[in-house]
């Protein structure tokens, strides 16, 4: 039994000039849930974001965060919200922990516990100005900024971005571990690999339009999955095409890609005299790269 | 307004604003040290003077340049402590908010449980700090100056003068603010501001020899603080008052401006 959603994206649409920003965006993210937001680099999931936090002013819809209007400042609302912008920028001439320490002044907050345990989970030397940090340290201080205070509702603009891979794994478990506190998690990114199995729920946004908006373990199943099948002789291809589309015959081996059932394929492979088979688990990016190819071509 | 603001902002700049009150540290002790040998060859000076064409000696306002009030009017109120004080407040005033856009802190700064309002507030009260403390500085470096080369000048009229340009040096910088705020650039709002402050003087000095522009002399903040040699005569209440109410207009004009502007990614 899911309660109201922690947050409630309703035709938000955001248009600068004559430009595209987004348009008619609406998702709910559940408290406890992490949710994908995809979308290649330019297609809006910053404006969105944005937008939801009163950053830039919407230009028609809604938006709720925690059952309030997040369009217009409401201080008792950005107080139970983390936000980490995609293009993070700090104050240099601080050190991380004053930077941090700053921050948590400006919420009203004593999170000087939060910060040195984020701080040793994710290694990242507080006591260094960040003008000296590179990167990947200075995103790390974005992080903690987002998380320090225990929100209930975090808006994460490429998190991982710039994180090495053993900080990325750190991230996750941080991520895992707020997921599980009841957080509710709006987290975009253009590689969909890391989110796959950091989201429950993912929506592809594309030219400023979601074009989908799925369950993880629903989208994978439906997904086309691939298989070659090797033969001892050139198997002819015209036999699989009432079953799935081929996708090239090479030597013995031919290749499809098949959705939903696999059985009669398998039953017309066997009886051509199949050596072997090998299946492959579609990646979201081949998903997410077929949906956005169709969306430019239609 | 919010005191974490208010003293990060003061923090960020505090080498600059020591490199201001130095240069004007030296600037009057220099025509301090100066004064005593201009009056010692006073009748030198006066034929030098008097051979100044006469526009010249109006645009400085050099009536009265050899008692002491007449002296710093001329040598330091009629431009260079305005100049100052302006050029530090348009510095201030565009990069309170620009300078946060520009950085692409505010992305976050403007997340935060705090309302626009309150930001430019403290943005603007450390603005009017750093005057305030520039203002001071000039007075009591002044004050102590005089007594030391034996110049005469009215405590009182100090003050006011000092004020006066203070307070139409927050004018500039408040122009500043409100330009940077609808911008987001820096550069563009510290241009508009000088450009502003220019025009403003240009019209000042060509005022008394020139009557084509005579309709906006009533309008010339530049003229309210610091026309009639302020440091003889004083300024007048009303001179200040008007320089507040335009203060606080263009504050109030940045508000209303940037509540609902988008801020620039």
């Amino acid at each position: 039994m899911r309660h109201q959603p922690a947050i409630e994206l309703k035709n938000l649409t955001k248009r600068y000039g004559k430009d595209r920003g987004a348009e008619d965006i609406s998702f709910n993210v559940f408290a406890g849930e992490v949710f994908g937001f995809l979308g290649p680099n330019g297609a809006g999931k910053s404006t969105v974001m944005r937008t939801m936090l009163g950053l830039i002013e919407a230009t028609s819809g809604s938006s709720y965060i925690l059952g309030r209007d997040s369009l217009s400042h409401n201080s008792a609302l950005l107080a139970e919200v983390g936000y980490l912008p995609g293009a993070l920028a700090l104050y240099k001439n601080l050190t991380g922990r004053e930077y941090l320490k700053y921050i948590a002044r400006l919420r009203r907050v004593n999170c000087d516990s939060e910060v040195a345990s984020l701080a040793e989970r994710l290694k990242l030397d507080l006591d260094k100005h960040i003008h000296d940090l590179s990167k990947g340290n200075r995103q790390k201080v974005g992080v903690i900024q987002a998380f320090m205070h225990k929100p209930k509702v975090l808006i994460l603009d490429e998190p991982t971005s710039g994180l090495d891979p053993l900080i990325q794994r750190e991230f996750e478990l941080i991520l895992q571990e707020v997921k599980d506190r009841g957080a509710a998690v709006l987290l975009s990114s253009h590689v969909l690999s890391e989110v796959e199995h950091l989201a429950d729920r993912i929506a592809v946004i594309s030219e400023g339009k979601i074009v989908l908006n799925e369950v993880v373990s629903i989208l994978k199943a439906k997904a086309p999955h691939t298989i070659t099948f090797t033969f001892s002789h050139a198997p002819n291809p015209a036999n699989y095409s009432a079953f799935a589309s081929v996708i090239s015959l090479v030597g013995n081996s031919l290749t499809c890609s098949v959705s939903g059932s696999e059985a009669s394929l398998l039953k017309q492979a066997v009886s051509d005299g199949a050596l072997t088979v090998r299946t492959s688990e579609p990646s979201l990016d081949q998903i997410f790269l077929t949906l956005i190819d169709g969306e430019v071509k239609s | 307004m919010n005191l974490a603001i208010i003293t990060k902002t003061l923090r960020d700049r505090w080498r600059s604003t020591l490199a201001w009150s130095a240069g004007l540290l030296a600037m009057i002790s220099l025509e301090l040290y100066i004064y005593p040998t201009v009056v010692k060859s006073s009748d030198a000076m006066k034929q030098y003077i008097d051979a100044f064409p006469d526009a010249l000696k109006t645009i400085f306002r050099m009536e009265d340049y050899f008692s002491g009030a007449g002296f710093l009017g001329t040598e330091l109120f009629s431009l260079m402590i305005p100049l100052i004080f302006i050029s530090v407040a348009a510095g201030r005033g565009s990069s309170a908010i620009a300078g946060e856009v520009e950085s692409g802190a505010a992305d976050i700064l403007f997340s935060l449980p705090l309302s626009r309002r309150k930001i430019l507030f403290s943005k603007i009260f450390a603005m009017v700090l750093e005057i305030l403390f520039l203002s001071t500085l000039t007075v009591i470096t002044i004050v102590i100056g005089a007594r030391m080369v034996d110049m005469e000048v009215s405590t009182a009229a100090l003050i006011t003068a000092t004020a006066a340009s203070g307070l139409m040096a927050l004018v500039f910088g408040s122009i500043a603010l409100v330009a940077g705020s609808l911008t987001g650039k820096r550069g563009v709002a510290t241009g508009l501001a000088i450009t502003f402050a220019i025009a403003a003087l240009l019209f000042y000095s060509l005022a008394p020899i020139v009557n084509t522009f005579d309709y906006l002399t009533p309008f010339n903040p530049m003229d309210w603080a610091i026309n009639g040699n302020p440091l003889s005569n004083g300024v007048s209440a009303l001179s200040l008052v008007k320089l507040a109410l335009l203060f606080n207009a263009f504050i109030a004009a940045a508000l209303l401006l940037f509540r609902k502007r988008d801020i620039k990614a």
